[in-house]
């Protein structure tokens, strides 16, 4: 690659092109024939279109009930459908393009280069156009108007036999969904003869009431509990009590006398022996007054077998009238609660009884109960199906009807078949226009590629910026006088040659233009 | 044109020009071009040498130069030599540019230079040739082209068509002792321009230029006058080991690089292989108009 500067290349392009411009009048030449020969022979093309309006709303949709996601292009559904075997062998044989003696080679042949020439578009995906070129503007028209009455004739048929399959469907939907409510209606009736009384809230009742007899159960056990504790408690407080007035102050008084005659007891010791008589007399005493004491209570008790006892709290008691108020009060509060604790025992028996029964009878609700439910969910599930079915067989019937009468078709001619008055694509003078420009052009290209590409040593800058060495000179070719410029170098040359090919473009052009005014064509 | 044809067409006209001199000679009863130095001014610049010094005598002595058959305008242009009358005036700026540059590098005193084309065919020999015609234009200086390039030497027909193609040249005087400086000297038929041809012995040796006697020879054609400027035409770097011998007893090297004939790998790996304190610089040459 070359380092040229810019303000190098044109002065160096100038001079390249007049040393080269054999080489470049060459170039320029060769192109010229190129385009003018591919020009004189080039055929045009006459382009045909029509253009179908598509119809989102799928026939079969209402009569389903179900909106279809098309995700499909249009274009290349429409295609798969346009290039089947049939339309296409009925196109080639009404336009000609094959008889009964084509062998199956080229009419297979011509079947591809059918399609080739066929184009499927999908405009704004409510259009869909088929477009068909032909050298001849006639042929164009005619493919194109059969490509579009077979393709319609084709789906007209396709949507009736979809729209009739899909009712026939629905119709037998319905039926047998009508069978499937009346059994399930018969079996709920059957069901709920032989359950009277049980409804959907029966289970709910009964569950309520469960709840409600456990927190009852429960409140008299705490109660009982409360009870029982202060039954015992009681009892306890009653057998520590004594029962009469007069025994508590014998007792008492016995008590003083023996602690007084310790005492001296103990008095005397400080002073005197164990045997000394005072002594001996003091606990023979003490002694004394035990006895007393103990014949005294000894007494009491054989007395008190002869009066009336009464138990309260497992204690017995005797019904002597000097009993202590305490004692007393005692044996009341523990009858009474004894009396309270026996009730709520009671009580906690039968709520437990109720509750066992009402259990076992939420267990049988429960079963019935699903049973039902389930019967009831078919019987609903059916009624849906069947009213929604009974919707669509009407939606059906009227698709139906519209379907007869032409509206409801997935495809509508938008725009019929054009007959092609001008042709398109590449024309002679596209061709001849490229073919001026580029025969111009090109050369120089070639020569600026050129001169970048090599690296070879032509300019200053080369030595002085990329080298880095001093330049003392540029010499310029010296022409001998005796030396002879070749043709190709003279400017007359050059001009005269240029001269003869814009005529042999003009000759060209001419000739053309009579041919397609005898063929008549369009002009070029 | 072959060199042939160029060869005849020139030397047609030197004979006839010198036909037409002798009869104008004859008729004016005084000779025309070539034309010799007259008696007159010969005399004039003999008194002027009297007062001068060794230098000066020398300078004289080149006014005093033996100038016979020299070429007219027509003659240079069909060699492909410039003068100061060249209808191209881009090509006669081009090498009066070359030889100001070359006058930058040593303002104060001569100097020796070697012309060596790159690459073969790469117009070293022409930009030498025309090197030493420019220098000559300046009627102060001379110029001396010697002949070093072994492979294709071009005055060989100069000296044709001069009349002097049996004078000895460098390799006769390289080979033979006996002969002197003054013998391989010649005229060129451009005014103060004076050749060495290669000469004709049939034994060409590079050796020749790594001896004494070449070296000598250098240093007397250099030193001889102070206004003198040695070119010598060297054989192109990329084939030939001469180039960089010859370039060692130079003061100066030019390259010559052919327009679009050398890339700068190329060239970057010759100028690795030369002295490149001697490097005065590069010429591209025959670049189209």
């Amino acid at each position: 690659m070359s380092n040229i500067t810019l303000d190098e290349m044109m002065p160096l392009l100038t001079r390249e092109a007049t040393a080269r411009a054999g080489t470049l009048l060459a170039i320029f030449c060769f192109i010229s024939a190129v385009f003018l020969i591919t020009g004189f022979f080039w055929q045009k093309k006459y382009t045909s279109f029509v253009q179908l309006y598509v119809d989102d709303s799928n026939v079969v949709a209402p009569i389903i009930g179900t909106e279809q996601v098309n995700t499909r292009d249009k274009a290349n559904v429409a295609k798969e459908e346009l290039f089947a075997t049939e339309i296409l062998d009925r196109i080639l044989i009404e336009v000609g393009f094959v008889d009964e003696s084509t062998s199956p080679a080229d009419r297979e042949e011509a079947r591809e280069d059918l399609t080739d020439a066929t184009n499927v578009v999908n405009r704004n995906n409510q259009l869909l156009e088929i477009d068909y070129y032909d050298e001849s503007p006639a042929t164009a028209f005619k493919v194109t108007s059969l490509f579009a009455d077979l393709f319609l004739q084709k789906t007209m048929d396709s949507s009736t036999e979809e729209t009739t399959e899909a009712f026939e469907f629905i119709i037998n939907q319905v039926e047998t969904y009508r069978n499937k409510l009346e059994d399930a209606e018969s079996r709920l009736e059957s069901f709920r003869s032989q359950h009277p009384g049980i409804s959907n809230s029966t289970e709910g009742n009964v569950n309520a009431r469960i709840v409600e007899l456990q927190r009852d159960f429960e409140q008299t056990s705490l109660l009982f509990a409360q009870s029982d504790q202060r039954r015992r408690t009681l009892q306890s407080e009653l057998s520590n009590e004594s029962s009469t007035l007069a025994r508590d102050y014998q007792l008492g008084q016995t008590r003083d006398q023996i602690a007084q005659l310790q005492a001296e007891i103990d008095l005397l010791s400080l002073s005197y022996t164990e045997d000394y008589p005072d002594i001996v007399r003091l606990r023979q005493q003490i002694e004394d007054v035990k006895a007393s004491a103990a014949r005294r209570s000894t007494a009491t008790n054989e007395r008190g077998t002869g009066q009336a006892v009464f138990n309260v709290g497992g204690n017995a008691f005797s019904g002597s009238a000097n009993l202590s108020p305490v004692y007393q009060q005692l044996r009341s509060d523990l009858a009474r609660t004894s009396a309270e604790a026996d009730a709520q025992e009671s009580k906690m028996r039968q709520l437990k009884v109720l509750l066992e029964k009402e259990i076992e009878r939420s267990a049988v609700t429960s079963r019935v109960e699903r049973q039902l439910a389930e019967l009831s969910r078919d019987y609903d599930t059916n009624k849906k199906f069947y009213e929604d079915l009974l919707n669509q067989q009407e939606n059906a019937r009227l698709t139906m009807t519209l379907g007869a009468e032409k509206q409801g078709v997935l495809y509508r001619i938008h725009q019929p078949a054009n007959f092609p008055a001008r042709p398109n694509g590449l024309r002679f003078f596209h061709i001849v226009f490229a073919g001026i420009v580029l025969a111009s052009v090109l050369p120089f290209i070639y020569l600026f590629v050129f001169l970048k590409v090599d690296p070879r040593i032509r300019t200053a800058s080369a030595v002085t910026e990329v080298l880095e060495l001093p330049l003392l000179t540029i010499v310029p070719h010296m022409a001998s006088p005796s030396e002879k410029t070749p043709w190709f170098h003279r400017p007359s040359a050059i001009m005269l040659t240029v001269g003869v090919i814009c005529t042999l473009y003009i000759v060209v052009f001419l000739i053309k233009y009579n041919m397609e005014a005898a063929g008549g064509g369009a002009l070029l | 044109m072959t060199d042939r044809a160029k060869f005849a067409n020139v030397r047609s006209m030197l004979e006839q020009q010198q036909e037409k001199s002798d009869r104008r000679g004859k008729k004016l009863g005084r000779a025309m071009v070539p034309v010799a130095p007259t008696s007159r001014n010969s005399r004039q610049l003999k008194a002027a040498n009297d007062s001068v010094t060794l230098a000066e005598k020398a300078r004289a002595d080149l006014a005093n130069m033996d100038e016979p058959n020299l070429f007219n305008d027509r003659q240079l242009d069909l060699l492909g030599i410039v003068h100061p009358r060249t209808k191209d005036k881009t090509m006669v700026d081009a090498m009066r540019q070359l030889r100001t540059k070359l006058y930058q590098l040593q303002p104060n005193e001569n100097f020796s230079v070697m012309v060596s084309s790159v690459v073969p065919e790469g117009g070293g020999s022409f930009v030498s040739l025309n090197l030493a015609a420019t220098i000559a234009f300046d009627r102060a200086k001379t110029s001396m082209l010697v002949e070093a390039n072994l492979h294709s030497p071009i005055l060989h027909k100069l000296m044709k068509l001069l009349g002097r193609e049996d004078s000895p040249g460098l390799l006769e005087y390289l080979e033979q002792p006996e002969l002197g400086i003054k013998q391989i000297v010649n005229p060129s038929g451009v005014p103060r321009l004076r050749v060495v041809p290669l000469g004709q012995h049939s034994e060409i040796s590079a050796e020749h230029f790594t001896s004494a006697r070449y070296e000598q020879l250098m240093m007397d054609i250099k030193e001889r006058y102070d206004n003198r400027y040695v070119i010598v035409d060297g054989p192109s770097m990329e084939t030939s080991a001469d180039a960089r011998i010859l370039s060692e007893l130079c003061d100066y090297t030019v390259l010559v690089v052919p327009y679009g004939g050398v890339t700068p790998g190329v060239l970057d790996s010759i100028i690795d292989e030369i002295d490149e304190r001697k490097l005065a610089g590069i010429v591209i040459n025959n670049q189209p108009e």
